[in-house]
């Protein structure tokens, strides 16, 4: 035991002996080469030294998901194969508590200096004032060293850049469809509407036989209502314009974005969207109803195929995925793509370089277990990879396997629309979903709340907490 | 020796029994504060500390993250200058002072005074079992067993139809014109058997010759109400009044849990729109200025009862 304990000892001093020098050949090296590279090289020698690792390594691992279902999965086919392959690790899972956002508990952890050594927070949107006060670490090291950046699409990789360096890894690969109730739908024999037009007049007609046309719900997260800003911006400016738009060359007082905003107020006003109830009922509830034949279409991104599927089967609902309707003739509208969550390292955490070893594999290594595991789940950790076709198996879901093709292809030609999690800076972000519902309620008018959407978005520019835009092909 | 030399003396005498005087003095001043002093000091650790905190707070640009810097009274400014929605916060708080100072009240007195006519202890005491029962849910349970209640599509909706009630089907939590009552009611549910235990136990005290003798005089009911009961619960009630007021106006919890602030900011409260703030708009700054705010306003009630009592009054 002596003998073992002094083996270790030794081992350690090595180890530390090893790193120190590192360190300092890397500090060396590094003034000779400029202040960026000293960060670089460090984290090299970082690297090394805890690659030798076999002590205990603990790692707090803040998550977005808190469903049960959802932990237990990635228990199962993320973090127990990583352990098979490195005993000495263990991972904890940690969420914010029922009733608090990632975001709230993230910042108060780490205004506590207690912060996870690896967190997943809600998108690049959120991700800047972590990146300014020093709580993410540039992952430039690393993804030189598992070539991260040659494994993810651009329109990923672009979305995920903060002044042009990696902080964070994008994490759930997700999109805006139109959800369609084929039942209803053949039952009555309408047609799945492809403009604003004809998604007006099937409203009309599902409103008419006593069917609610969109099913939603907000209570809980009044933050849901973006989804519906970030299909209707990109469906009425189209993607060139929308981009114009988040980098600042276009105002948000553009009255195009006006008109966008009173065609979505007609919308709900007529009572289209879950009976005008969606204030007070929540998400899941929106599903079940929707999932008991009461709703038509729902506007949802590809998180819903675990309730989805869980809910249309209860009822044996034949569902389908469609693209969602264009609200202006010949406008460039690609379907919303983005990243709903985002993977950081604490730069303060003391297994900086297990959890980057850890993230190449969850994100990369790992990309057969997370088919075996993603059909059954409501796409969380899904990875931004080059998803092709032949990647799915016959038992995988085709309309699952068809979205994320798409999607996949839309990113890598940058064909792709932009989400708000993911294109909009923070505060305009939070602004504009906080007050949505008054301008839908008539309590805020169109002109006020993007006048206060622009002066905010210009105040986040001029703080240069805008996140980056990828720019769509063809401009 | 040095005993027979100072007794032998009447000035060193005077003197000793000057100085076990003082020392009396000194212990009748001092000490009581010694006893309070570990609650003074728990009290300035977790209130006072935290306070002076959010008042600095108050004063600086932090968002969340980095403490940014110094702004002197900018976000005070910017409160009574370019806020849009505090306005409204502030009415919907009034509205809710004014509903629980007097429906609550209304009831839980009201029931108080049926309950005390009753003289079998075990039915008196069943009764107010039931009517406290609420009291004792935690606010998660209450404001989803209302959810549901208020469910548009399966909740109480769906029975007053059945009945042909359908005028009275609502959107309880979607209808900005009713939403901040129908939360109220579903806080109100909780919050009056809690009440009523209070003017139970007050009207216990009471001296019962008072009554005696004012029905000798031949006072109905109303008269022995309105001269005896009443003017005997004013302390009760003055102490009920004040607490219904400062918790009005830090009322989160089932809005919170309910509709958070919505639906269009219909049930935005100042504690409510302080979290807001401070968590989802990253500006705790600025929320702690309106927090700051918010407690001198409420020092304002709890200063004017100190005024009152200082004056003599029986409250």
């Amino acid at each position: 035991m002596e003998k073992q304990t002094d083996q270790i000892a030794r081992n350690s001093t090595r180890k530390e002996f090893l790193a120190t020098s590192l360190k300092t050949g890397a500090a060396v090296a590094g003034a000779a080469v400029g202040a960026a590279s000293i960060e670089g090289l460090a984290h090299a020698a970082h690297i090394e030294a805890r690659d030798l690792a076999d002590q205990p390594v603990n790692l707090k691992w803040e998550v977005e998901f808190t469903d049960a279902p959802d932990q237990q999965a990635v228990q199962q086919y993320l973090i127990k194969p990583y352990q098979q392959l490195h005993p000495n690790v263990s991972i904890t899972l940690q969420a914010a508590p029922t009733g608090t956002s990632t975001d709230q508990h993230l910042a108060t952890l780490f205004a506590a200096g207690d912060g996870p050594d690896i967190y997943d927070n809600a998108g690049p949107s959120f991700m800047p004032p972590y990146i300014t006060n020093g709580e993410a670490l540039n992952l430039e090291p690393y993804a030189a060293k598992y070539g991260w950046k040659q494994k993810m699409s651009s329109f990923a990789l672009q979305s995920s850049l903060y002044q042009g360096k990696l902080y964070y890894l994008p994490t759930e690969f997700e999109s805006l469809h139109l959800w369609v109730n084929t039942t209803a739908m053949q039952k009555y024999g309408w047609k799945v509407p492809t403009t604003y037009d004809e998604m007006m007049n099937v409203c009309a007609e599902i409103k008419a036989k006593g069917l609610i046309p969109f099913a939603t719900g907000m209570n809980g997260w009044k933050g849901c209502w973006d989804w519906w800003y970030s299909y209707f911006l990109n469906a009425y400016l189209g993607t060139k314009k929308l981009y114009k738009v988040l980098t600042g060359q276009i105002p948000w007082t553009d009255p195009e974005i006006a008109t966008s905003y009173q065609m979505m107020k007609k919308i709900w006003d007529l009572g289209y969207i879950m009976d005008k109830q969606a204030p007070a009922i929540t998400l899941t509830s929106s599903w079940a109803i929707w999932g008991q034949g009461k709703a038509v279409f729902r506007m949802e991104g590809t998180w819903g195929f675990s309730p989805g599927l869980v809910y249309a089967n209860a009822k044996n609902i034949e569902w389908a995925i469609a693209p969602l309707p264009t609200w202006k003739p010949g406008i460039d509208f690609a379907p919303p793509v983005g990243i709903g969550e985002a993977n950081a390292i604490n730069p303060k955490s003391k297994n900086i370089a297990v959890a980057a070893d850890f993230y190449d594999f969850a994100f990369f290594r790992n990309r057969d277990q997370i088919l075996k595991w993603l059909p059954k789940l409501s796409s969380i950790f899904l990875p931004t990879l080059k998803w092709q076709p032949n990647d799915f198996g016959s038992s995988f879901d085709p309309r699952l396997a068809s979205v994320l093709v798409a999607s996949s292809k839309a990113m890598a030609t940058s064909r792709a629309g932009y989400l708000s999690w993911t294109a909009w800076p923070a505060k305009t972000e939070t602004y504009m979903w906080t007050n949505f519902e008054s301008v839908l309620y008539g309590k805020l008018s169109i002109t006020d709340y993007l006048k206060e959407t622009d002066r905010i978005f210009q105040q986040e520019k001029s703080a240069g907490t805008l996140p980056q835009v990828p720019k769509p092909a063809g401009l | 020796m040095a005993t027979l030399e100072g007794l032998s003396t009447p000035s060193a005498a005077r003197a000793g029994a000057a100085s076990a005087a003082r020392r009396r003095r000194w212990r009748r001043r001092v000490v009581p504060w010694l006893f309070i002093l570990p609650a003074v000091l728990l009290h300035l650790i977790v209130i006072g500390g935290p306070a002076l905190f959010t008042f600095f707070l108050s004063l600086t640009s932090w968002n969340g993250f980095a403490f940014g810097k110094v702004i002197g009274f900018d976000n005070y400014r910017q409160v009574f200058t370019a806020d849009t929605t505090i306005g409204s916060a502030v009415m919907n708080n009034i509205r809710w002072t004014i509903i629980f100072l007097t429906i609550p009240i209304a009831l839980g007195l009201g029931v108080a005074l049926m309950l005390r006519t009753i003289a079998h202890s075990g039915v008196q005491m069943t009764y107010r079992t039931i009517f406290y029962l609420p009291a004792t849910m935690s606010s998660a349970v209450v404001g989803r067993l209302w959810q549901w209640i208020y469910d548009p599509f399966y909740g109480i909706n769906t029975l007053l139809t059945s009945w042909g009630w359908t005028g009275l089907a609502q959107s309880w939590l979607a209808d900005p014109n009713i939403a901040l009552y129908a939360v109220a009611n579903a806080d109100n549910w909780r919050w009056w058997g809690f009440l009523m235990i209070i003017f139970l136990a007050a009207l216990h005290n009471v001296e019962p010759t008072l009554y005696e003798a004012a029905r000798v005089d031949g006072a109905g009911g109303f008269r022995l109400f309105w001269h005896i009961t009443l003017p005997n619960l004013r302390p009760t009630l003055v102490f009920v009044g004040l607490l219904t007021i400062i918790w009005s106006f830090q009322v989160i919890d089932l809005i919170f849990i309910m509709t958070q602030g919505g639906p269009a900011n219909a049930t935005m409260t100042l504690a409510m729109w302080i979290y807001q703030e401070a968590i989802y708009n990253y500006s705790p700054g600025y929320g702690s200025a309106i927090a700051v705010l918010m407690t001198l306003g409420l020092s304002g009630f709890i200063a004017g009862f100190v005024y009152l009592r200082y004056k003599g009054w029986d409250v």
